[in-house]
């Protein structure tokens, strides 16, 4: 969890809830608020020029939305949409500035939060180039399971759809199922019941 | 980041002197310093698994590079090279630390340039996700343009080699040059001297 909900709300948060397919927030609005997930999942994702969907990252409970947004002055470049119902605590912009003020050790916490959604766009900026699909698929894997204690092969199930899993990398739904197959045949992943192992 | 040499230099930090094209850290390393350019260019890369180049960022004077990775327990994703002579201030890790806790402000400065260098990547993604190479062109000629005060048509000077374009945004560099002639056929830029108005 990036910061106390206790703290939250003596700072004045609301809670907000979500059904699947809402928006948060969208590309272009003007970021005045700190968004906290409760419970729920939420992605951040735009859309090229194409009309193709890119997810830039997918949240859980706990995680913060598009935070780093209210370090700028600039407008979001993304949209925040709830994958599932979600309940969100929400804190005004002017209370959260006033929060790392009172608690300067949760600015620290908020350094590693966005360093971390930095380190994953490292990885995945340089990924979304490569010609690749196996190895646009394999870097993502790779990613998701650098945070799991066991390391064994096929121990990891991927969290994703093949549909995420597609948007994240810039790839295309069948070219993503087609490249899952042949990782299949190739032993670098066990498909059981559709659920990819790695 | 631009932080107060004497503040750096009060919790042990020392000046080194690199050579153009000489590593400051490599991809695979640990994180131990924090690094602030005092003099030079620095380019933060990758290669791919063809030996392709993609390039992170370009930094200069006054900015610090490879700071997200001291709050991700991580190697490196990245080189950092020095691109002409450089004079580097590096304080380690744990000294780093401690300047935070002493100085909140620092903390609170570290989230607006990390989250700067965020929205970056962001807009990136979203570019590089195209398979046009003029949006990706014009995705990253956007980018640094915004930060411009004078928005005016071709008052922006472009400031990187045709090589640099490709490296950011995964093209070769035929292809940019290619499509800087059509983007000046378009009159979207103008050419002069061979440098690149926006």
């Amino acid at each position: 969890m990036v910061i106390d909900e206790e703290i939250l709300y003596q700072m004045g948060a609301t809670i907000e809830n979500y059904n699947v397919s809402d928006f948060i927030f969208c590309e272009n609005n003007i970021p005045s608020y700190y968004y906290q997930i409760a419970v729920g999942e939420v992605k951040l994702n735009n859309y090229n020029e194409e009309g193709k969907e890119i997810i830039q990252t997918i949240l859980e409970s706990g995680e913060s939305i598009g935070e780093s947004l209210l370090f700028m002055d600039k407008p979001y470049p993304i949209n925040a949409v709830a994958l599932t119902a979600c309940v969100i605590i929400k804190l005004s912009k002017s209370s959260f500035f006033l929060l790392l003020k009172k608690y300067p050790e949760i600015s620290l916490d908020m350094n590693r939060c966005i360093s971390q959604s930095l380190y994953f766009k490292f990885i995945m900026t340089q990924n979304i180039c490569s010609q690749n699909p196996v190895s646009k698929l394999k870097t993502l894997m790779d990613y998701l399971k650098s945070f799991e204690i066991e390391k064994s092969p096929f121990s990891f199930q991927i969290p994703l759809t093949r549909q995420q899993m597609a948007s994240l990398t810039g790839l295309c739904v069948e070219t993503t199922i087609r490249t899952i197959k042949a990782m299949e045949r190739n032993n670098m992943v066990k498909i059981c019941n559709r659920k990819i192992l790695y | 980041m631009n932080i107060d040499e004497k503040i750096l230099r009060s919790f042990g930090s020392q000046t080194r002197e690199y050579d153009a094209k000489e590593f400051i850290f490599r991809e695979g390393d640990s994180p131990i310093s924090y690094y602030q350019i005092v003099s030079g260019t620095v380019k933060i890369n990758n290669y791919n698994e063809d030996g392709k180049e993609f390039i992170h960022n370009i930094l200069s004077e006054n900015q610090s590079f490879g700071d997200p990775m001291l709050f991700v327990q991580k190697t490196y994703p990245m080189n950092a090279i020095a691109l002409t002579p450089c004079t580097i201030i590096r304080l380690p890790k744990s000294d780093f630390i401690n300047m935070l806790n002493e100085y909140p402000k620092t903390s609170f400065e570290m989230n607006a340039c990390l989250s700067h260098r965020l929205y970056y990547k962001l807009i990136m993604m979203q570019n590089m996700s195209s398979n046009n190479p003029q949006v990706r062109v014009t995705g990253l000629l956007d980018f640094f343009k915004s930060f411009h005060e004078d928005k005016s048509r071709f008052a922006f000077k472009v400031q990187l080699t045709r090589q640099q374009i490709a490296d950011l945004i995964g093209l070769r560099v035929e292809t940019v040059i290619r499509v800087l002639k059509r983007m000046e056929q378009n009159n979207i830029i103008k050419i002069e001297n061979h440098k690149i108005f926006y």
